[in-house]
């Protein structure tokens, strides 16, 4: 495998389904940009990510959302924001055991604003409340919540995460 | 949180978290909810494949 995911991934990488089709299927429903989200199976290896990004012959057509944590250095950073990258994601999940270490997420907040870059943040319910004191005092970033939050939808609209 | 301006929602993937067998409609009820809460509902998006 050429860019195999980090052991023990949490699913399996979907080989048959690439990057080629994908656009293919965008252009038969006219869609003639995208946003590629670098999967939490490869962790901080972004060489899947840039490789599909830097294969492309018009890049301005392109984003992607990365994973950014102390292990990866400055010059990856510029690499992946030369090559399109303009977001993070941040995994809150607790029963994926991806908490997220308060300090660590501080620093990488403020290597997302030097870039002028946004956050996704993976949560699950209760994830974001959890993390709710953190979450709240940044301000300079731009924080997207992810699908919904997973809020579940059997809680009802007065559910604390909800409100 | 959706009430600060830095913060958006992408209202995506209802589907997956439905918790109904068929039509997927018990999110229509939180993202209505969401776009009272923000007050520009540009700060709402979705689309994923």
């Amino acid at each position: 495998m050429r860019f195999p995911p980090r052991s023990n991934p949490l699913y399996p990488p979907i080989i048959s389904a690439t990057f080629t089709q994908a656009r293919k299927t965008r252009k038969a429903i006219g869609f003639d940009r995208g946003v590629i989200v670098h999967s939490a199976i490869y962790g901080n290896d972004h060489r899947l990510l840039l490789h599909a990004l830097e294969s492309l012959d018009n890049r301005d057509r392109y984003r992607g959302v990365g994973i950014v944590d102390d292990r990866v250095s400055d010059n990856e950073l510029e690499r992946m924001h030369e090559a399109g990258v303009r977001g993070a994601r941040f995994n809150f999940v607790r029963f994926l055991s991806l908490d997220q270490r308060e300090a660590e997420v501080r620093r990488s907040m403020a290597r997302l604003r030097e870039l002028g870059w946004h956050a996704r943040l993976h949560v699950h319910g209760d994830d974001l409340l959890n993390n709710s004191d953190l979450l709240r005092s940044i301000k300079d970033v731009p924080m997207v919540i992810d699908h919904f939050g997973h809020v579940g939808f059997e809680g009802g609209l007065d559910w604390p995460v909800i409100r | 949180m959706l009430k600060q301006e830095n913060w958006w929602m992408m209202v995506s993937n209802g589907n997956r978290d439905s918790k109904m067998d068929a039509g997927w409609d018990d999110p229509i009820p939180y993202g209505k909810a969401f776009i009272t809460l923000v007050d520009n509902p540009a700060r709402l998006h979705g689309f994923e494949e």
